[in-house]
């Protein structure tokens, strides 16, 4: 527990539900829903970790269809700027430094450079907003854990 | 100054992570196909012919062991011209592929030309294999289903055992 500004901020809570399951949540959907030409799939391989990997995409292969196509090709990317912005927040305790901005700028980087054909893959327009929207909600939703006295770490 | 170093440290590393999370979320190939834009398979089928395969040694090694790890069954002609092939039996081994049906056995020779890993979406490999000359593809869905072209794709067979 830690006190600011007369608040009582459970840093572990901050970052287990705004860091640590937005993570888990994005990593997921790319384990199951992605394809499996990614470099993390070549790197599960080197784990020992694709017999697990491929039963748990056999079983949930059939729900990709239900599933529209932006939940698991932009959602994940999101998830993860908002973990990452979320982690430099409570890292900085709540102050606004330009790290916090960071993870939104190095996915428009990435999103740029793949447009540029500097890197494989697509330039997204639906990423490049899942990154911004995923910037501004953790921003409004973690920094006022430090500013208010806001008895919901949800 | 101490402090800060330890956040400016800190925060690379979270950064850093998240760089590493990006990078792997990339192609593993410049030459692969881009993001997938479509949940339908048969999109993504079709588009695997562009491809350029590959035959990764143990890939192919575990696709053989998968084929020939009990025999097959014809449960329904997904599509195309062939509803005689509906309860035929198909047994792999040795490069020959056994199809018994209505009482006629006919011994096929097959090879795998191909490899290509998640093709259609959700499967573990799709692999192109040449039956008699007819270049054909089967797709591994599942341990106990899978999808062949016969005929030169005139079919679509659901193969489960």
């Amino acid at each position: 527990m830690r006190e600011k500004r007369g608040v009582k901020i459970n840093k572990w809570k901050l970052t287990v539900f705004h860091c640590l399951i937005p993570l888990f949540l994005g990593g997921i959907m790319y384990i199951l829903f992605r394809s499996s030409g990614l470099r993390m799939f070549h790197w599960f391989s080197i784990l020992g970790l694709d017999s697990l990997i491929y039963s748990l995409r056999s079983i949930f292969s059939p729900f990709k269809n239900y599933l529209p196509y932006w939940t698991y090709c932009s959602l994940p990317d999101g998830l993860w700027v908002y973990a990452s912005t979320a982690a430099l927040l409570v890292f900085w305790n709540g102050k606004l430094t330009f790290w916090v901005i960071l993870p939104f700028l190095s996915g428009l980087f990435v999103e740029i450079a793949q447009g540029l054909h500097f890197f494989p893959g697509t330039f997204d327009t639906l990423d490049v907003l899942f990154y911004f929207f995923a910037l501004i909600l953790s921003v409004k939703i973690v920094l006022p854990k430090f500013t208010k006295n806001e008895s919901s770490i949800l | 100054m101490k402090v800060q170093y330890f956040k400016i440290i800190g925060s690379t590393l979270i950064v850093g992570a998240f760089l590493i999370l990006a990078f792997g979320s990339g192609e593993s190939k410049s030459d692969s196909s881009s993001k997938e834009k479509s949940n339908g398979v048969s999109k993504e089928s079709s588009s695997s012919k562009d491809k350029s395969p590959a035959v990764d040694p143990t890939q192919l090694s575990e696709l053989k062991d998968y084929l020939q790890r009990g025999s097959w069954t014809c449960t329904n002609v997904e599509s195309g011209v062939a509803p005689f092939m509906k309860g035929a039996t198909f047994i792999f081994a040795n490069n020959k592929m056994t199809v018994s049906s209505g009482g006629t056995t006919v011994n096929n020779d097959y090879e795998i030309t191909g490899i290509m890993p998640n093709v259609p979406e959700g499967s573990k490999y799709s692999a192109l294999i040449t039956i008699n000359n007819n270049k054909d593809m089967l797709s591994w869905i599942d341990e106990g289903l899978m999808v062949l072209s016969w005929g030169g794709d005139k079919a679509k067979l659901r193969l489960q055992r």
